[in-house]
């Protein structure tokens, strides 16, 4: 005991039992996320990515890639325990908390976030030129989305339904399930008439000259103020036993978000890059969307009356669902 | 000889037309096939029960009704489908005749186009070896890409929708008739021919009584195994590039997290397709190999 005192003693002994917390504290908490990949919609993600705001912080996030049309298997993957957060398509995780509830059991998923609101956009064959849709609702056109639980061919079922008073069924169109990296090859073609997707398959048909953009939710061309077209999801128990990760990660989107909004002409070649776009389709398809991600109770409510409601008269979500709490888990935000 | 490897259908074949020879008009004959068929019965069926059981086993006792449901769960599901009573709603375009008719044509389409290619070709290559050498490196060359990968290509060239998958079928399902074919045609045992010939027959005549009755066992096995691949492709290309047939309800009840109209459609294509199987291979075989008594040597 030469050499040490009491007082340095007890000071090594508090360093001790201190320093794991310490260590643990420095080290980043590890979040496993979902995002459609390549897509303009999902972007907010790689901007958190490159402008550090995860590493602000202290996140490690893990990122999983799913192609257009997969968001089931992401979902799937949330489900099973494997991602902490999805991005992409919509409906998948109302339809899933849905099946779980008419099995007797909890909702797992909720959705947390929300973004690119009215991001579909309704794309003609150039030698379709109607004035109003009522003019082509009749024709048997071939209309292509990217599966038939695609949540554009809900959007516009929703769209029908309040805007038009009018079911799917009553409308002539075929609707065909191609990926959505085909479309504008199928459209160049002439092997479909038009197809319900958004960005960048809308402007890569208009700058090939493709076809035309008929319609676009987010200028109002299907009803005011278009709920978000991509949703974020969590887990439940992930939210609830890791709550201050989970707000964290929200803290970092929300970076991403004012990222986005000082300049967007500035997120160009990033989006370009996580798009595998070019800059210039980039920079044109940024006019019609809005990758910044937030949801407002009013907004969540608007997707529910807008896509939910035609969704549990279709028969995909049961009757019981709720979109509040079953669906939407708002406590997330605003931080 | 690849191809030549004895297989469970192969032996089946063989069996047959064993039991058709000399047996066939005897009481001893009949009531022995008829044991048989009754043991082959009992014994399917225990293997099926067992299966049964130990799938609702599995999904009741572990709680997977989720991701494997009890079959009871599919069994109502089929039978709601079937009688157009819905417990849940429909939610895949026609009803569940049109897709499966939408299907059994591609299958049954593709299926005959492979084969009206790919008989007589494997006859040629078998018997002439002029075409052998030059036809052969090609196919062997074509054989080991996998019909799903014939998909995109397909897509490009021919669009969305049946022309697709019908190409796709034919594509995936030619080889294993050609690989047959072209076995059963080659490995005829040379004194029937020489014997034929002494008789005077000529060439189409030795076509017509000798080589294809001889290489019928063959072309049968090559046909079975290409039936079950006709569907399983028409399953893959309607998951892929098209709006109807069973393959599109498999993929739709996927993004509704149905796992019940998942499994409906599972079972539904291999009902189907063995009956498929059973109505045009078994049909033939009872009108060739069994007639003609002819087995594998």
């Amino acid at each position: 005991m030469t050499g040490i005192d009491r007082r340095h003693l007890l000071l090594s002994a508090s360093a001790l039992i201190a320093a794991p917390h310490v260590a643990r504290a420095a080290q980043p908490d590890t979040v496993r996320f979902g995002v459609l990949h390549p897509n303009l919609t999902t972007v907010i993600h790689e901007i958190a990515k490159r402008t550090g705001a995860y590493e602000r912080h202290n996140l490690n996030v893990v990122e999983t890639r799913f192609k257009s049309g997969q968001t089931v298997a992401g979902v799937e993957q949330l489900w099973r325990g494997n991602l902490e957060f999805y991005m992409g398509g919509a409906p998948e995780v109302p339809r899933l908390n849905s099946r779980l509830i008419e099995s007797g059991s909890p909702p797992p998923l909720a959705v947390v976030s929300g973004a690119n609101p009215g991001h579909t956009s309704l794309v003609l064959s150039n030698k379709l030129q109607p004035k109003t849709i009522d003019d082509i609702l009749n024709q048997p056109l071939r209309i292509a989305v990217s599966s038939l639980s695609s949540v554009h061919l809900a959007f516009f079922r929703g769209y029908l339904l309040t805007e038009k008073k009018l079911e799917l069924k009553a409308i002539a169109w075929r609707f065909m399930g191609i990926e959505g990296s085909n479309m504008v090859p199928a459209l160049l073609t002439g092997q479909i008439d038009g197809f319900l997707h958004s960005e960048p398959t809308t402007t890569l048909a208009i700058v090939n000259k493709a076809g035309h953009l008929f319609m676009q939710a987010a200028r109002g061309d299907m009803g005011p103020n278009p709920p978000p077209a991509t949703l974020m999801s969590s887990r439940r128990d992930f939210i609830k036993d890791k709550n201050e990760i989970a707000k964290r990660f929200m803290l970092a989107i929300f970076d991403a978000n004012e990222a986005y909004a000082k300049s967007p002409a500035e997120m160009t070649p990033l989006i370009a890059e996580w798009s595998g776009e070019d800059d210039k389709i980039v920079a044109e398809a940024q006019e019609r969307m809005n990758p910044t991600t937030s949801l407002t109770n009013a907004q969540a409510q608007k997707w529910w009356d807008f896509i939910g409601t035609t969704m549990v008269e279709r028969g995909e979500l049961s009757p019981k669902l709720r979109p509040f709490p079953d669906v939407f888990d708002l406590s997330l935000q605003p931080l | 000889m690849d191809a030549l490897a004895p297989t469970p259908e192969t032996a089946d074949a063989a069996e047959a037309a064993s039991l058709g020879a000399g047996e066939k008009l005897s009481a001893y004959g009949r009531a022995r096939r008829q044991r048989e068929r009754r043991r082959k019965l009992i014994r399917g069926a225990i293997g099926i029960g067992a299966v049964l059981v130990a799938w609702q086993v599995m999904a009741v006792a572990y709680d997977l009704q989720q991701i494997l449901p009890p079959p009871l769960a599919v069994a109502r599901t089929i039978f709601d489908a079937l009688t157009l009573d819905y417990q849940q709603r429909w939610l895949y375009g026609p009803n569940i005749y049109e897709h499966l008719a939408s299907s059994f044509l591609r299958a049954v389409t593709g299926f005959a186009i492979a084969t009206g290619f790919a008989i007589p070709l494997g006859l040629c290559v078998g018997r002439i070896r002029a075409v052998r050498e030059y036809v052969d490196p090609v196919i062997r060359l074509l054989y080991p890409i996998p019909g799903i990968a014939w998909i995109p290509l397909a897509i490009l060239w021919f669009g969305l929708g049946n022309t697709t998958v019908i190409f796709v079928v034919v594509i995936a399902e030619f080889f294993p008739l050609y690989f047959n074919t072209e076995a059963g045609a080659r490995n005829i045992n040379p004194i029937l021919v020489d014997a034929a010939r002494c008789f005077g027959a000529k060439r189409l005549t030795l076509l017509r009584r000798v080589i294809l009755p001889a290489s019928i066992p063959y072309i049968i096995t090559g046909m079975r195994i290409a039936l079950g691949g006709a569907w399983r492709m028409v399953v893959a290309g309607e998951m892929l590039a098209s709006e109807s047939g069973i393959g599109s309800v498999l993929m739709e009840s996927r993004f509704q997290f149905r796992a019940t109209d998942l499994m409906m459609a599972m079972v539904l294509i291999s009902v189907v397709g063995y009956a498929t199987e059973r109505l045009i291979v078994g049909t033939l075989e009872r009108k060739t190999t069994e007639k003609w008594e002819v087995k594998i040597l």
